[in-house]
C-alpha cells in the first residue's frame, strides 16, 4: 500500500476480534450433531473418491463375463451390472465425478458471482443495471432446464456440465453478495478506510468482502447439494459425462433399463446421490445456524 | 428473453440438415435441405423470420419430425399431457406439505415435529428421478399395483393409476421444501407480538391459529410455490424420461438428440413464458393476502 496507514487505524482490529468470533462459531457448529455427521460423512467420501484406485474392489470399467447381473453377493457386496462391471466399484469412482463437478461448479460460481455482486453493490448506479438485468435474465430460467438448454447447446460433457451449472448459480451468489455489500458500504470503517485512500479494489477485496463470507460460505454447502443432484439429473438425461466414466447419474439411467431384472442397479448409486445431497444439507443448515445468530436455536 | 434462447440454440455445433439425411446425403442436397429451413440466411435475418411468425401464430415446422408438422401443434400436444401431471404433483406437494408444516411448526421440537422434518429432508435431498425409480421398483415390480410407465394402457386411452407414481415422483421435492418454509413461517409468526396480543385479549386458540398465524405464515410460502413451479416444469423433463410420460420433457430431450432448433426454441419459449406468468400470478396472490403490498 503506498500511503502509510497511521498508527491509530488498526485495520486487523476486527480481524482479531474475530477470533473469539470464530471459536464461538465452531463450537455451535460442532455442538449440531446433524452438522458433525455431514461432515463426516462428506469426509469419507471424499477421501473414497480421492483414493478410488487404492480402495476400490475392481477396476471399474473390468467386464467379468462369468458374473453378468448378479446379486449382491461377497464378492461384489453391490451386485455386478449387465456387462458384469463391479457396482460397488463404479460407486466409489462415481464419487470422482460428483465431488469433481461440486467443488469446481461452486468455485467458479462463487468466484465470478461474489465478484459481480461486489462491484453491483460498490460501484452502484450503471454498473449495478448492467450486472443485475444480467442475472435476472439467468433468473428467467429455472436453473434445471438452464442447464439442459446450455448442456444441449455446447454439447455434452463433463465441462460443460460444470460450467452449465456454475452458470445457473452465479445468481444466487451475485444477489447475496450486493445486498450485503449495499449495507456493508454505508459503515463507518468502510468510511475510515476509503478517507485514509485505500482503493476502491482494496476496500472491496479486504474490507468488504470477509464480512460477506459467511453468508457466501452458507451459500456455497447448499449449493454443493444443488449442484451435485444437478450434476445426477445431467447425467441421468445423457447430457453430463460421457460413458464409460461411471457417474451415479449415468448409472441410474442403465439401471432403469434392467429394474425389473436387478434391483441393485438402482437403489445404490441413488442411494449414493442421497447420502451426500443430505450430507451438504446438514453442513449448509449447521453452517447457517452457527454463522447467522438471528437462526440460533429457539 | 426470445433474442437469447434463439442465439443460444442457434449457436449450436452441428447441423441439422446433416441430422435430417444423415451423414452420406451429397453436398447438393444439404445446400437444398438447408434452403428449405431457411438456414442459408445471416441468423439475424432467420432471428426476425422466427419472432415475425411467431407474431402470426405460426410457429415453425419441425426440422425433424416431418417438414409438414407444425411445431406449435407438436408442442400443445404434448404440454397437455404435461400441465396435468405438474398440477396433480403440485397439488401432491402443496396438499400434504402446508398441512404437515402447520402442526411441526405448532410444536416444534417434538416427536411429531422430528418425524414430519425427517419427511422434508428426505424429500429434498432425494434426487426425483432416484424416488420415482424406487416407486416403480416397489409398486410396479415387487407388488405389481401400478403399472411402470406410460401415459395410459396400450392403445391409448387414460388411467388414473399411471398418474400415482409420476406425481408422487415430481411431487416429492416440492414437499420437502415447502414443509420446511411452512415450519419456519410457523415459527417465526407464533412468536410474533399481534399473536401473544390475540392471546391476551383471550382469543380462542384455534382462532388465532387459523386467522392470524397460517394466513401470515403463507406468506413466504406463496412465493416458493411460484417458483417452485418452474422447477416442476423442468422437473418434469427428468420424471418423464424415467416413466417414458410423452410429454414436452420427453419431446425435449428427443429434440435435443435430433438438433431440431425449432422444438427446442419453442419448448424453451414456452417453458419461460409459464415461469414467468406464474411468478405474476403469485404477485397478485400475494397482494391479496396481505393488502400492505398493493399500495405501494
Amino acid at each position: 500500500m503506498s500511503v502509510s496507514t497511521p498508527a491509530w487505524v488498526d485495520e486487523r482490529a476486527d480481524v482479531r476480534e474475530s477470533r473469539g468470533m470464530a471459536r464461538t462459531i465452531l463450537a455451535t457448529f460442532v455442538r449440531n450433531r446433524t452438522a458433525l455427521l455431514g461432515v463426516i460423512i462428506i469426509l469419507t467420501l471424499s477421501l473414497a473418491a480421492i483414493f478410488a484406485p487404492l480402495i476400490s474392489p475392481t477396476d471399474p470399467l473390468h467386464m467379468d463375463f462369468d458374473a453378468l447381473m448378479e446379486p449382491p453377493s461377497r464378492a461384489h457386496p453391490a451386485g455386478t451390472d449387465s456387462l458384469g462391471r463391479d457396482n460397488l466399484s463404479r460407486i466409489i469412482w462415481g464419487g470422482r465425478v460428483s465431488l469433481q463437478v461440486g467443488v469446481l461448479s461452486m468455485t467458479i460460481a462463487t468466484v465470478l458471482g461474489v465478484s459481480a455482486g461486489l462491484a453491483a453493490g460498490y460501484y452502484g448506479r450503471w454498473v449495478d443495471t448492467i450486472i443485475m438485468r444480467m442475472v435476472d435474465a439467468i433468473l428467467a430460467f429455472p436453473a434445471l432446464l438452464l442447464a439442459i438448454l446450455m448442456v444441449a447447446v455446447l454439447g455434452p460433457s463433463l465441462r460443460n456440465a460444470m460450467l452449465a451449472i456454475a452458470v445457473a448459480f452465479i445468481p444466487s451468489f451475485a444477489r447475496v453478495t450486493r445486498a450485503n455489500t449495499l449495507s456493508i458500504r454505508e459503515k463507518e470503517y468502510v468510511e475510515g478506510a476509503r478517507a485514509i485512500g485505500a482503493s476502491a479494489t482494496r476496500i472491496m477485496l479486504r474490507t468488504i468482502l470477509p464480512n460477506t463470507m459467511s453468508t457466501v460460505i452458507v451459500q456455497v454447502s447448499l449449493g454443493m447439494s444443488y449442484a451435485i443432484l444437478i450434476e445426477a439429473g445431467l447425467s441421468f438425461l445423457g447430457l453430463g459425462i460421457q460413458p464409460p466414466t461411471p457417474s451415479w447419474g449415468y448409472m441410474l439411467a442403465t439401471g432403469r433399463e434392467f429394474i425389473t431384472l436387478a434391483w441393485w442397479l438402482t437403489t445404490f448409486p441413488g442411494l449414493a446421490i442421497f447420502v451426500t445431497v443430505l450430507s451438504w444439507n446438514f453442513i449448509g443448515d449447521g453452517l447457517r445456524e452457527a454463522l447467522d445468530p438471528r437462526q440460533q436455536r429457539r | 428473453m426470445s433474442m437469447i434462447i434463439f442465439a443460444a440454440v442457434r449457436f449450436a455445433p452441428g447441423d441439422p440438415a446433416v441430422a435430417r439425411l444423415g451423414m452420406e446425403a451429397s453436398r447438393a442436397g444439404l445446400e437444398e435441405t438447408r434452403r428449405q429451413m431457411g438456414l442459408d440466411k445471416p441468423i439475424p435475418v432467420q432471428y426476425l423470420i422466427w419472432v415475425g411468425n411467431i407474431f402470426q401464430g405460426d410457429l415453425g415446422v419441425s426440422l425433424s419430425y416431418s417438414a409438414e408438422y407444425p411445431v406449435a401443434d407438436l408442442v400443445w400436444e404434448k404440454l397437455k399431457r404435461t400441465v396435468p401431471l405438474t398440477l396433480t404433483a403440485m397439488a401432491f406437494g402443496v396438499g400434504i406439505a402446508l398441512p404437515m408444516g402447520i402442526i411441526a411448526g405448532l410444536r416444534p421440537f417434538t416427536w411429531m415435529d422430528n418425524v414430519i422434518s425427517a419427511v422434508s429432508l428426505f424429500g429434498i435431498a432425494a434426487p426425483s428421478f432416484w424416488v420415482g425409480l424406487m416407486l416403480i421398483l416397489f409398486f410396479a415390480v415387487q407388488l405389481g399395483w401400478l403399472p411402470t410407465s406410460g401415459y395410459g394402457p396400450i392403445g391409448g386411452g387414460f388411467e388414473w393409476k399411471h398418474f400415482v407414481l409420476p406425481t408422487i415422483s415430481l411431487g416429492i421435492q416440492l414437499l420437502g421444501a415447502l414443509t420446511r418454509y411452512m415450519r419456519s413461517g410457523m415459527l417465526d409468526v407464533m412468536s410474533a407480538d399481534y399473536i401473544r396480543t390475540a392471546r391476551a385479549k383471550g382469543m380462542p386458540y384455534q382462532v388465532i391459529v387459523v386467522r392470524h398465524a397460517i394466513k401470515n405464515a403463507m406468506m413466504t410460502v406463496v412465493t416458493v410455490i411460484a417458483l417452485d413451479f418452474g422447477g416442476l416444469l423442468a422437473g418434469s423433463l427428468v420424471t418423464e424420461t424415467v416413466f417414458r410420460w410423452p410429454g414436452i420433457g420427453l419431446l425435449l430431450i428427443n429434440a435435443i438428440q435430433a438438433r431440431d432448433f425449432a422444438i427446442i426454441q419453442m419448448v424453451v419459449l414456452v417453458t419461460a413464458i409459464i415461469y414467468i406468468l406464474i411468478n405474476l400470478m403469485a404477485d397478485i396472490v400475494y397482494g391479496y393476502i396481505d393488502p400492505r403490498i398493493r399500495f405501494e
